[in-house]
């Protein structure tokens, strides 16, 4: 018999203690709409709250870095056959979350939701280059070439903030953004990945602050995506 | 005191005649029925500026040069493009306009949201069909008005199990 696949949501939250009351409620949203989901979190062991501890399935806190990057640390760590990662600072909005795993088509191991260019800091890199993937929120699989990414994701990110990191061609400004480093290793990384697109409406899936309430084409905000204030941080 | 001596005319060409020259780039119609074009002139300094040109006579001599240059249709192919790079600037310009407005909006409900599930009652409240009205919740009113419900109903619970 064919076993089941597990699926679970990944939330990352360290660095900044606001981030991890973002993370709770977000897991709070989550299973006032599927109670039955399970989420891993990974932060900081001093940070948890003994009531918050029965919203996940499992907390991971070992040899978690405190860099604001974490995630890019936590990815290939997922208990799960297939993983939703989700942002720290969204929020369940709707009961169709039960069904973010078959965003995920078998013939692909990773699907995005695309940045809008109107609503980005950053997505033009040239003339012929764009980040369109939207590195907030994205389903993937487990399997060697996606753990493989993800490892590459976290080391590629550090080399990139070294100050002798080579930019070539690409605008400085790219630098701090971990969409960046994803861009390069799905455009010109050695790993053979399968990924692409989550199909219109995939803004309901990652609705970022700003969005147009037109990309929704008539559905409803499933995820809602807003930054956290700087004094809400800390 | 010293007289200004005009400078005598030799009848050798300045060997700065090609140095003097200007070079016209991407000249378009602002509006080709008064043959009024706008270019970008570089001079021989390297600067750049924008120039309008108008010639209703036809003796205008930049216009005589820019068409010396540049056949009416590649005139008329810039103007299509810098029409069309207006109008997609100006609709982006629109949506980061609108997507800016949003954002401030959505901020507050949000926000409102937060709150809402800050007051101890509504966090620990097992009502979760009036908790997920108050998450799907589209304005600061509906979040004020789902909160009040949940809280009376919470309030109407303790004292019915006093």
């Amino acid at each position: 018999m064919k076993k089941t696949k597990s699926k679970g949501f990944v939330i990352v939250a360290t660095k900044k203690k606001g981030f991890y009351r973002s993370a709770i409620n977000l897991a709070e949203s989550v299973k006032d709409f599927w109670p039955e989901a399970d989420i891993t979190l990974f932060t900081h062991e001093d940070w948890i709250e003994q009531e918050d501890r029965n919203l996940f399935d499992k907390i991971i806190t070992k040899g978690i870095p405190n860099h604001i990057r974490a995630k890019l640390w936590a990815l290939n760590k997922t208990p799960y056959d297939i993983t939703c990662y989700l942002d720290a600072d969204m929020h369940c909005e709707h009961e169709d979350i039960k069904d973010v795993f078959d965003l995920l088509p078998d013939h692909l191991d990773v699907v995005f939701t695309k940045n809008r260019p109107y609503n980005s800091a950053l997505t033009t890199l040239s003339e012929t280059e764009e980040m369109t993937c939207h590195c907030g929120f994205f389903v993937y699989r487990k399997n060697p070439e996606i753990m493989s990414l993800m490892g590459a994701w976290y080391t590629e990110y550090l080399e990139q903030q070294k100050p002798e990191y080579d930019m070539l061609h690409y605008p400085e400004s790219a630098k701090k953004w971990d969409t960046f480093t994803m861009w390069r290793l799905l455009t010109y990384g050695e790993q053979k990945i399968k990924w692409g697109y989550i199909e219109p409406p995939d803004a309901r899936w990652n609705f970022v602050n700003g969005y147009l309430e037109s990309e929704l084409q008539g559905t409803e905000v499933v995820l809602f995506h807003h930054t956290i204030p700087k004094d809400k941080q800390e | 005191m010293t007289d200004v001596v005009p400078p005598v005319t030799t009848g050798v060409l300045p060997a700065v005649d090609s140095q003097t020259k200007k070079t016209y780039l991407n000249p378009y119609w602002s509006n080709k029925e008064n043959r009024h074009l706008i270019v970008t002139i570089r001079f021989p300094n390297g600067k750049e500026s924008m120039s309008s040109i108008q010639d209703k006579d036809g003796t205008n001599p930049d216009m005589k040069a820019v068409l010396e240059e540049f056949s009416e249709e590649e005139i008329d192919e810039n103007t299509r493009k810098g029409i069309q790079q207006r109008d997609e600037n100006v609709k982006k310009q629109v949506e980061r306009k609108e997507s800016h407005m949003l954002r401030v909006k959505q901020e507050s409900l949000f926000a409102a949201k937060l709150e809402a599930f800050e007051i101890d009652t509504i966090k620990k409240s097992s009502n979760t069909k009036i908790k997920r009205l108050i998450r799907k919740s589209k304005s600061i009113m509906e979040v004020q008005a789902y909160c009040s419900i949940l809280l009376m109903q919470e309030i109407e619970n303790e004292e019915n199990e006093k």
